[in-house]
């Protein structure tokens, strides 16, 4: 038997079974390395749990004798053995083998007792002897190196111990429970509400309710954390609400007395105090959490609502207890709404106190402190002090003993703030409203010099100055705004100054005005050209001359942005027609198709050609047409074609109309032969079907389903057109002056939107173009009207 | 009246028209307001500020503490204050041995009178008040005054006659001679400076100015001690100054502005 001849012990020696398989390797180099390492030892033999019994008992052998101390391998060992010989008869010899196994174990694992200890404490539990369990237990959990025969944590003992203690005052009488209870409270810190309702229930449980309340009030007083004190409270508010049903149930069984009575009325309002008092306590519990929390600070205030002197401490305590550095949300609110206060209470004299306080405190930003400065003031505007505020603005603005920058964040706040615009600003306009001239001018001056104005500011000034009708005062400000920035935030200032100059001096000043347009234009970006282009041209048009009107907005078709282009030339357009008429407009126009994008030209094309017919120049128009055809794919320009169409019919003859046809034909084709090659490669086949299509356009054989489909309901009614009775071969001869039913009629039949048509004129060009007379059109409307209606389809 | 309320109300259903009407009688305002729902307005209960925020930043605040030692004794007529600059618009007087005697001989002469006076430093006819300037208005204040002094032409004055002065505020007194010849001219430049003045809001000089040299000065309000007698006496002083006549004509050929620690100089043409 297997068992037998491994099961003598002393691992592995020199036996001839003892081979390692492949993957026991790493495990061997492992306990190699490490042979005092329960955690490789055991991770082998875990590894090897399925293997034959004496593999594994072996590996157990081999690492009991490196570690005859482990309880944990000797445990598993034993457990294992046991298991081994399970279902065998108690004479088998397995069974002797393992009894010595456990007395083995027994020689070297005799110190190993105390865990027994906790099966001793359950027993004294179960009979009822729960001061003598509670002793032990205590000795158990202050004994450091005590090792849990069930894995439990020092604090878990401890916690036992606790609801031991608490939940049996009556019965453990040798321990002092509030003293176990309060250690535990400072020892184990993330269970203190936990803690605390032990606590407490151990003196409800003893009979103690005064005290039991005593420890109630001191948990929700000191408790850090929402979780912990939810805890508390509602157990509080339950031993309350307890309280109060026992002390019912009292006087209905013994009857009522007066006593009774008042007593009953006092839990009751205790109670309601209780609940009422929440909302305040947990705003505590979030303050001592984060002192520096700005916004609890607010919501604390706003709980203590109709209270003053409660409201008074709260800001007073905030101010004082938050750190702006260390602040969440904005220190300096609070601050202002302590003022307010007072304010709001007719105290303007201590709002200022409270202000005056606040202009001393270290903010983090100087933002901060600015902000305060201007509430200070925006108070004493609302109560209509209006010096008042001119001078304490003016002191906010005072140059500092020590001039900082402002973003040195070395330097306090109160060092920085002479140079924050935000108080500069309300300055600027506290003057303007209740100073002088000078002293406004004298604001804004210093702002410039104290490099942190904006471009509105300048505007500002400059309207400033120029409403004191300092024309030239305000012109130099904005000058001296143009110097400060640059493009693009120029650009507003730019705008003000052109248009107030032109206001001011109109053509006074032509070359004044001429100079500060190159100026402006010099580096504008194409962004923000056109403003001024037109400004500019606006400005030679009603002042300058004509000639340079045109060339100012010549020059601005090239310097706006593209897609202002089409606009810029429109304008162009519209200005040189109405100053110098439209014939002047040709060369725009030609530049404008030159440079415009295929979409923009095309209208610029049309409108040059209607243009041109207008002036009677048919034969320009045509050739305008003909020249725009080129980017005109007829596919997606059908609106381009008709233009060209109806111009044919009214100005135009046969000729012209085959003519344009033709064109439209080629640039189809070259529009075709763009398309991609593969994707007409691949639908052959399929295009064979509909072969007068692909023969017609071999590209299109690119198109969908439905074209194909639609080709063929195309072809059908083209041929039942064919069908049709021919009536007198009637040539029609067309001229330039044909009429325009005739003209209707033959457009009509080439109506470029029906492909068939032209399929038609392919296949049966002649018999086709002789057709049409006039009862024939009567009888085309409906075939066409069938077509639109699968086109529609 | 009462009737008229009573039409009001009575056709309320013709709105607009007839709340016009109602109001077009002469109902005083009390009638109609005098309602009980209206609050009457109790004393809201004053509010303490708590010594802790008072006590806050005590060592940050500028401490304001006025040695008067420093200054002679003298009482700020205006706080000190950050970015205030004190300022004054003046004609300075060139300082010569002989007047300096006589203002030792007529601060002797007042210590019999039990008046101790301090003798001034510099002599000057002050053309404008003490004025608080900020520090960004001293530039376009001065550059004013320049454009507006610029076209006076430099002028003599007489000033013989002993007079007794005290502040504003009547914290210090002065001992000083009296402009009688060249009012005038002074007159003119007060006008102008006040303008510079009033572009900023700030001070006018006195109506009706006695334009004087100040010689010696103390604190407080000594004139009775000084008038009559001693006044008497310290003109005679003057007048029996040798060669006061002449002593005592001053020539101005420029305008000083002090404002703070700075100071400015506009010549006269």
């Amino acid at each position: 038997m297997p068992e037998l001849e491994e099961t003598p012990v002393a691992a592995g020696e020199g036996k001839p079974e003892l081979f390692f398989e492949e993957e026991d390797l790493q495990y061997e180099e492992e306990i190699l390395r490490n042979p005092f390492s329960v955690k490789c030892w055991i991770r082998y033999i875990e590894f090897k749990q399925n293997a034959p019994r004496h593999v594994l008992n072996l590996i157990y052998e081999r690492a009991l004798k490196e570690l005859p101390g482990s309880y944990k391998l000797w445990y598993n060992y034993l457990k294992q053995r046991r298991k081994q010989v399970k279902n065998r008869c108690v004479t088998d010899p397995g069974y002797e083998e393992v009894n010595n196994c456990h007395e083995r174990a027994l020689v070297f694992m005799h110190k190993l007792s105390p865990e027994n200890a906790e099966e001793y404490i359950e027993y004294l539990r179960s009979i009822d002897r729960l001061d003598e369990a509670a002793l032990r237990l205590a000795t158990v959990v202050n004994d450091e190196r005590f090792v849990s025969k069930e894995g439990k944590s020092n604090y878990q003992l401890w916690h036992e111990l606790c609801d031991l203690i608490s939940q049996n005052p009556d019965k453990v009488k040798s321990l002092n429970v509030g003293a176990i209870i309060r250690g535990g409270l400072t020892r184990f810190t993330d269970q203190l509400g936990k803690l605390w309702c032990s606590l407490a229930d151990y003196y409800i449980r003893s009979g103690h309710f005064e005290k039991a309340r005593d420890v109630y009030e001191e948990a929700i007083q000191t408790v850090m954390t929402v979780r912990d004190f939810t805890q508390v409270f509602d157990s509080y508010a339950q031993f309350e609400e307890s309280m109060i049903a026992a002390k019912m149930e009292t006087t209905s069984e013994l009857g009522q007395e007066e006593e009774d009575d008042v007593d009953l009325e006092l839990r009751l309002a205790r109670f309601e105090q209780l609940i009422t008092r929440r909302p305040l306590l947990l705003n505590s519990v979030l303050l001592r959490q984060n002192p520096h929390n700005v916004h609890e600070w607010h919501k604390r205030v706003k709980l203590y609502e109709g209270k003053p002197r409660e409201i008074i401490n709260t800001y007073t305590e905030a101010v004082q207890t938050v750190d702006p550095f260390k602040a969440t949300g904005k220190t300096h609110t609070l601050w202002v709404s302590f003022a307010k206060f007072y304010e709001d209470n007719g105290q303007i004299e201590d709002a200022r106190t409270i202000f005056e306080k606040a202009t001393k405190v270290n903010f983090k930003q100087v933002d901060d402190l600015a902000c305060m400065w201007c509430e200070y003031g925006e108070m004493e505007l609302r109560h209509e002090n209006y010096d008042q505020a001119l001078r304490i603005l003016r002191k906010a603005t005072a140059i500092p003993a020590k001039k900082a920058e402002y973003f040195d964040a070395s330097e306090p706040v109160q060092n920085r703030v002479y140079k924050s615009l935000k108080v500069w600003s309300m300055l600027a306009d506290l003057e303007e409203s209740l100073g002088t001239f000078k002293s406004t001018k004298a604001v804004y001056d210093r702002i410039l010099d104290l490099r942190i104005a904006t471009p509105q500011i300048i505007i500002n000034y400059a309207l400033f100055l120029e409403e004191h009708t300092y024309f030239e005062e305000s012109f130099k400000a904005y000058e001296r705004g143009i110097s400060l920035f640059r493009w693009p935030n120029v650009y507003d200032i730019w705008n003000t100054y052109l248009t107030k100059f032109i206001d001011r001096y109109g053509g006074k000043k032509l070359e004044r005005a001429r100079d500060l347009f190159e100026q402006a234009l010099d580096g504008c970006p194409q962004k923000y050209a056109k403003t001024i282009y037109l400004l500019y041209a606006k400005l030679e048009e009603e002042f300058g001359l004509a000639r340079h009107a045109m060339a100012v907005y010549e020059r601005a078709t090239r310097a706006v942005q593209p897609s202002e282009q089409y606009e810029m030339y429109n304008i162009y357009i519209k200005r040189a027609a109405e100053i110098y008429g439209v014939t002047h407009t040709r060369s725009i126009y030609e530049k404008a198709i030159e440079v415009l994008s295929d979409e923009h030209a095309r209208e610029m094309c049309q409108r040059f050609a209607d243009m041109e017919c207008k002036l009677g120049e048919i034969d320009r128009a045509r050739a305008i047409y003909s020249y725009c055809s080129q980017i005109c794919d007829p596919r997606t320009t059908g609106s381009f074609w008709q233009t060209w169409k109806d111009f044919e019919i009214r100005h135009g003859n046969e000729d012209t109309i085959r003519e344009m046809l033709r064109i439209k034909r080629s640039v189809q084709a070259t529009y075709n032969t763009q398309v991609n090659f593969m994707a007409s490669q691949m639908l052959k086949v399929s295009s064979n079907a509909t072969g007068t299509v692909s023969d017609l356009a071999p590209g299109q054989s690119g198109m969908d389903d439905m074209k194909l489909l639609e080709q063929r309901a195309e072809q059908l009614a083209a041929e039942a057109e064919r069908d049709k009775p021919r009536a007198k071969e009637k040539i029609l001869f067309v001229r330039s002056d044909a009429s325009r039913s005739e003209l209707a009629a033959l457009s009509r039949q080439a109506n470029p939107d029906e492909i068939d048509i032209e399929e038609e004129e392919e296949e049966g060009d002649e018999s086709e173009e002789n057709e049409p007379d006039e009862v024939q059109l009567e009888q085309q409307c409906v075939p066409s009207a069938v077509f639109g209606g699968l086109k529609t389809d | 009246r009462c009737l008229g309320l009573r039409l009001g109300y009575g056709s309320v259903g013709g709105g607009c028209e007839t709340l016009a009407s109602l109001w077009g009688w002469p109902i005083p305002v009390n009638f109609l307001f005098s309602s009980p729902h209206l609050p009457c307005s109790m004393p809201i209960p004053r509010l303490p500020v708590p010594d802790s925020v008072l006590n806050m930043f005590r060592d940050k605040e500028e401490e304001v503490t006025d040695d008067s030692t420093k200054h002679g004794g003298r009482v700020r007529s205006f706080p000190h204050e950050r970015g205030n600059w004190a300022t004054y618009v003046y004609l300075p007087c060139e300082i010569q041995e002989e007047l300096l005697e006589l203002r030792e001989l007529l601060v002797s002469r007042a210590r019999r009178y039990a008046v101790s006076l301090t003798a001034m430093e510099e002599f000057h006819i002050s053309l404008s008040q003490s004025v608080v300037l900020r520090y960004h208005w001293i530039n376009p204040l001065v550059q004013s005054l320049k454009e507006r002094v610029a076209s006076f032409y430099r002028f003599f004055c007489t000033a013989s006659q002993v007079k007794v002065y005290t502040n504003q505020h009547r914290t210090r007194t002065f001992v000083g001679l009296e402009v009688s010849c060249g009012h005038s001219q002074l007159l003119e430049l007060v006008s102008e400076v006040d303008k510079v003045m009033e572009e900023f809001d700030l001070p006018t000089f006195y109506k009706n100015p006695s334009f004087h040299i100040s010689l010696a000065w103390c604190v407080g309000d000594l004139t009775d001690k000084l008038e009559g007698q001693c006044l008497q006496e310290l003109q005679e002083i003057v007048d029996g100054f040798e060669d006061s006549a002449f002593l005592l004509r001053f020539q101005w050929d420029q305008i000083r502005c002090r404002s703070g620690n700075k100071f400015f100089s506009f010549p006269l043409r």
